[in-house]
């Protein structure tokens, strides 16, 4: 008997043929505007009003196709806001958003990155995932990346870069919870490639952590753990409350009970009950958190008891 | 401008701050720099149409040309402003707050004509001073921030109950009291869990400032949760919730083992002297133990 197939989530030729029929309309009113130019400067002086009537025809359509794009761009800051808190009407606009055409490049591109955005935070990361790596398949890579000058702020390679970094980050965490460790590390070497930000960086050592716990290499996670705690301390509170309770689960394995009870405490101390069960049920996005944008969801008061005291089950994900 | 501070000498002094930001208040850029590149553009094209073919198209597409590129211009140092704006808030982020409020203080001038990046800015000198302890700095940078933002924003109730941990720390408690009052109702109404725990760590602060230990002890209930939203800051407050357990011990109230408890919960987190640079009132716990280390010079509870 023959099951239904199902219809992936995602197409992954989507992005390339949709860039391509993009390409393909700014490309014909781009040589119809020169062939237009080049027309009127040929035309005889007295053909005079025509070669204007010309050339407003050009402008009008070029308005026209650009348009959409404008709108688009000013659509992205929102929707992005939107996803960040969780809203149910950012699928709707995105998907609205990505329906327009014909768009820039850049702008197209920068869409598909707010879907897996989206996707990731929706815990859809076989989804994720596979947009993350369409995407990046087409988003502009350094020019030698074994070169590591930074680029500048304010260009447009920078800003790709960041995007770049942005989807390879959550492209490592879709594909530690799918199981995928040897895509993770082929996406970590990549990522380690690339100069980061402060933000960036302390989701990197989050994931690199939650790697290596996966992978077993439990005294790798401990290597430099002061520096590591000290960079988790300055982490936004959940992410830090996350990182502490990977390397106590690390610091427990590598039989160090003292560093192991003193991370858990604090743990204890950073992150909720509730937090807790979302970090060690890995149903906490690290690559989808922001600085010192703290945590929105409101803290329940579990009683009068003492949060030292509370069960604990840190660090499940690793056996 | 005002000289910046060195690495070694004393955070800009009130009027220092006051001057520096009068200096380069928020102001809108000059109406002919702004409207520049559109008036070119308009007078190329019309150029270009009255005239007619020849010299006059090339002027107009010289005029686009010249458009593109200014508004190109702008948009790239615009950028490069915002990634300035970014390094000062990392700096902040790791709690290098000298040389934060100095790379602070030299952007600020870059910004003037950017609001939300100036506002941004005056908000992270101010809590750099005021984490410098130069708490009547920190109070004026606050001042001017309240004064320029609708005071429902989040980041202007959160201005207000810095600048009101600033007054109590300056020991302007009648200021700091009424600040408290009035932001009671926009921190309930915002329902934000950063500003509730800096309310909450308000409210204890000035119950240890005005002599209620007593309330602060009875009070120290579910302080953890409340505080919780902080992150390691939250220890300033158990800190204090330990010297109000143990100010309250002596008359029986409550027991030395909670002051204990609360100090070890505190230096879990932060070092004493961290916590004892910050209210120094905290020394009174200097025979409490603190929270052992697992790593070399920790002292075990």
């Amino acid at each position: 008997m023959h099951r239904p197939v199902a219809k992936p989530a995602f197409d992954p030729h989507r992005i390339r043929r949709e860039l391509t029929i993009d390409a393909t309309v700014r490309g014909t009113v781009l040589i119809t505007a020169a062939a237009a130019i080049l027309i009127a400067s040929a035309a005889e002086p007295e053909q005079g009003p025509l070669t204007w009537w010309l050339l407003l025809l050009v402008v009008g359509v070029w308005m026209l196709i650009s348009g959409p794009n404008a709108k688009v761009v000013r659509q992205i800051p929102p929707i992005t806001d939107m996803i960040a808190a969780g809203r149910a009407s950012a699928g709707p606009t995105l998907a609205a958003a990505i329906r327009r055409r014909p768009l820039v490049r850049a702008v197209r591109l920068a869409l598909y990155h707010r879907l897996a955005m989206l996707r990731h935070r929706q815990r859809r990361y076989a989804e994720s995932a596979m947009i993350c790596h369409a995407v990046l398949v087409e988003c502009p890579k350094l020019s030698d990346q074994s070169s590591p000058t930074p680029t500048r702020p304010g260009t447009s390679a920078h800003t790709g870069e960041r995007m770049r970094i942005h989807l390879l980050l959550m492209l490592v965490e879709a594909r530690l919870s799918l199981g995928d460790l040897m895509g993770v590390y082929v996406t970590l070497v990549e990522l380690h490639r690339h100069k980061l930000n402060l933000l960036e960086l302390m989701q990197l050592q989050a994931l690199q952590t939650r790697y290596e716990l996966a992978c077993g290499y439990t005294d790798r996670a401990l290597e430099r753990v002061r520096e590591k705690v000290r960079l988790a301390e300055v982490m936004p509170v959940a992410l830090g409350g996350a990182m502490h309770a990977m390397l106590a689960a690390a610091a427990r394995q590598q039989n160090q009970p003292d560093l192991a009870h003193w991370l858990r405490r604090r743990t204890a101390m950073l992150v909720s009950h509730e937090q807790r069960s979302l970090i060690t049920g890995l149903g906490y996005p690290i690559a989808t958190q922001a600085v010192g944008a703290g945590d929105d969801r409101a803290s329940h008061d579990p009683g009068d008891r003492d949060p030292e005291d509370m069960p604990y089950t840190g660090g499940s994900w690793n056996t | 401008m005002t000289p910046v501070t060195t690495k070694h000498s004393a955070p800009p002094t009130p009027q220092q701050v006051d001057e520096h930001l009068d200096r380069w208040a928020v102001r809108r850029p000059p109406v002919a720099t702004a409207w520049a590149p559109w008036m070119v553009l308009v007078f190329c094209v019309a150029l270009g149409v009255v005239s007619g073919g020849g010299w006059a198209l090339v002027l107009m597409w010289f005029g686009l040309v010249t458009f593109w590129l200014i508004v190109a211009a702008r948009t790239r140092r615009f950028r490069r402003l915002e990634s300035q704006v970014n390094a000062v808030r990392e700096l902040a982020v790791l709690r290098r707050w000298r040389q934060a409020l100095r790379t602070a203080w030299r952007t600020l001038p870059s910004v003037a004509t950017a609001p939300p990046m100036h506002d941004r800015l005056v908000a992270m000198m101010a809590l750099c001073l005021d984490q410098l302890g130069a708490y009547e700095a920190a109070i004026t940078a606050y001042d001017y921030l309240i004064d320029r933002l609708p005071p429902d924003e989040p980041i202007a109730v959160q201005a207000s109950l810095q600048r009101a941990i600033a007054q109590l720390a300056d020991n302007r408690l009648t200021d700091a009291d009424h600040a408290i009052r009035v932001q009671r109702a926009q921190v309930d109404s915002a329902n934000h869990p950063v500003l509730s725990a800096t309310f909450r760590l308000a409210e204890l602060i000035q119950q240890i400032k005005t002599n209620h230990w007593n309330d602060a002890a009875r009070d120290s209930h579910g302080l953890v949760d409340a505080l919780r939203p902080l992150g390691i800051d939250a220890a300033n407050g158990y800190a204090l919730a330990a010297l109000a357990h143990l100010g309250q011990s002596d008359s029986g109230a409550t027991s030395p083992e909670q002051a204990q408890r609360w100090w070890r919960r505190a230096t879990l987190l932060l070092p004493r002297a961290a916590l004892t640079g910050r209210f120094p009132e905290l020394h009174r716990l200097d025979g409490l133990q603190d929270a052992a280390k697992p790593w070399a010079g920790g002292r075990r509870a």
